[in-house]
């Protein structure tokens, strides 16, 4: 994993915590394997709101409605971590000198 | 994420994409901005400024102990569209279900406000159509019950969303008046919705036990045009790929009168 892929996935971590923000999920281990519905039992809404939150962090650098686009909260909710940590970390990818 | 002040409570809402407004609501006990989000609002917000909100006691929203009226409800839509700053020229207005009433009833009140309107199944009148399936819930064994046989969104979940769900609707049901607000929704009158003027679509499911309120609202409904669709009540989770079809042609294609361009189950309203 490359440093910016992994910068994104402690970034992914940080902003599933907060927004389900409770005990269990403190010392719960999250890494890429982990599912947002297996794993994790995320409601829907939940996964909404951390959607939101990353697309609020970064901005016009990505457009997460547009890969979110047309697929069913079931699908999402179906993702694991590393599937929107490699989403987020290709489109924010820093330019190669 | 924004939060919105209403009488007794707070709002979850969000604002996605630019151009012509469009706001959706949701349904009753397990819908949530999350009903819109992927599969219509992010579609729609290429072309659209798409507002999303948790009603009140749903999503992340509170769960104010009363004020689950239309009338409340539709204040509540009110203070949405002034926090998005909606309020400048008419906008679309979609619904589902409970959703559908709410954006019914803010029509017939502000219709100047509204350029479209989409009922999604609405369920009109509540108190016969909904306020059975709620009057025999007393407990919250019998809500688990209710959960399982009527929300088709429970269907499937696991053990911390089963619970959160049932935490949620366990405040709703026995520490709300959502119950016996919904037991007292009449349907709208009938000289008002004959004389709203807006181009209406109603969507509504083949299987759905609400098929003969739409058959009705066609009727009664000046400008409406009725897409019947493959499914049942849960149309944005039984039939989405339709349903956004459906709202896009309606909302893209037009200011036009005449709908016929909208779903090949169409029918249009007899003049």
């Amino acid at each position: 994993m490359s440093s910016h892929q992994e910068h994104t996935l402690a970034l992914v971590i940080d902003h599933i915590r907060s927004t389900v923000n409770e005990d269990w999920i403190a010392d719960f281990e999250i890494d890429r394997e982990t599912r947002f519905n297996d794993d994790l039992e995320l409601e829907s809404i939940e996964f909404v709101k951390i959607a939101e939150a990353l697309q609020k962090h970064y901005g016009t650098r990505l457009a997460i409605i547009d890969w979110l686009s047309g697929k069913s909260i079931h699908e999402l909710i179906g993702l694991s971590v590393g599937d929107l940590v490699d989403y987020i970390a290709a489109a924010t990818e820093p330019a190669q000198a | 994420m924004e939060n919105i002040p209403v009488a007794g409570g707070e709002l979850s809402s969000m604002s996605l994409g630019q151009g012509p407004a469009v706001v959706m609501l949701h349904g009753l006990a397990t819908g949530n901005m999350a009903t819109w989000y992927s599969s219509f609002a992010s579609p729609l917000a290429a072309n659209h400024r798409v507002v999303l909100y948790d009603q009140r006691g749903h999503g992340g929203s509170s769960v104010p102990a009363s004020g689950y009226d239309l009338d409340t409800q539709a204040d509540d839509l009110e203070a949405v569209i002034a926090h998005h700053g909606l309020d400048a020229e008419p906008f679309d207005l979609v619904g589902h279900s409970m959703g559908a009433l709410v954006a019914l009833h803010f029509a017939l009140r502000h219709p100047q406000q509204l350029r479209r309107l989409v009922l999604v199944d609405a369920p009109m009148p509540a108190c016969e159509y909904v306020a059975p399936s709620l009057k025999g819930v007393h407990s919250r064994e019998a809500l688990a019950a209710y959960a399982e046989k009527e929300l088709s969104a429970v269907m499937g979940h696991g053990g911390r969303r089963r619970e959160k769900l049932l935490n949620r609707l366990n405040a709703l049901f026995f520490e709300s008046t959502l119950v016996q607000d919904v037991l007292a929704m009449q349907s709208e009158p009938e000289a008002g919705l004959a004389a709203l003027a807006l181009p209406v679509l109603l969507v509504y499911g083949r299987q759905s036990p609400c098929l003969a309120v739409g058959k009705h609202l066609l009727r009664v409904l000046p400008r409406a045009t009725l897409a019947q669709l493959d499914c049942g009540h849960y149309i944005p989770e039984e039939a989405p790929k339709a349903l956004l079809a459906a709202l896009e042609a309606f909302l893209i294609s037009s200011q036009l009168h005449s709908s016929a361009a909208i779903a090949p189950t169409a029918e249009a309203a007899l003049p």
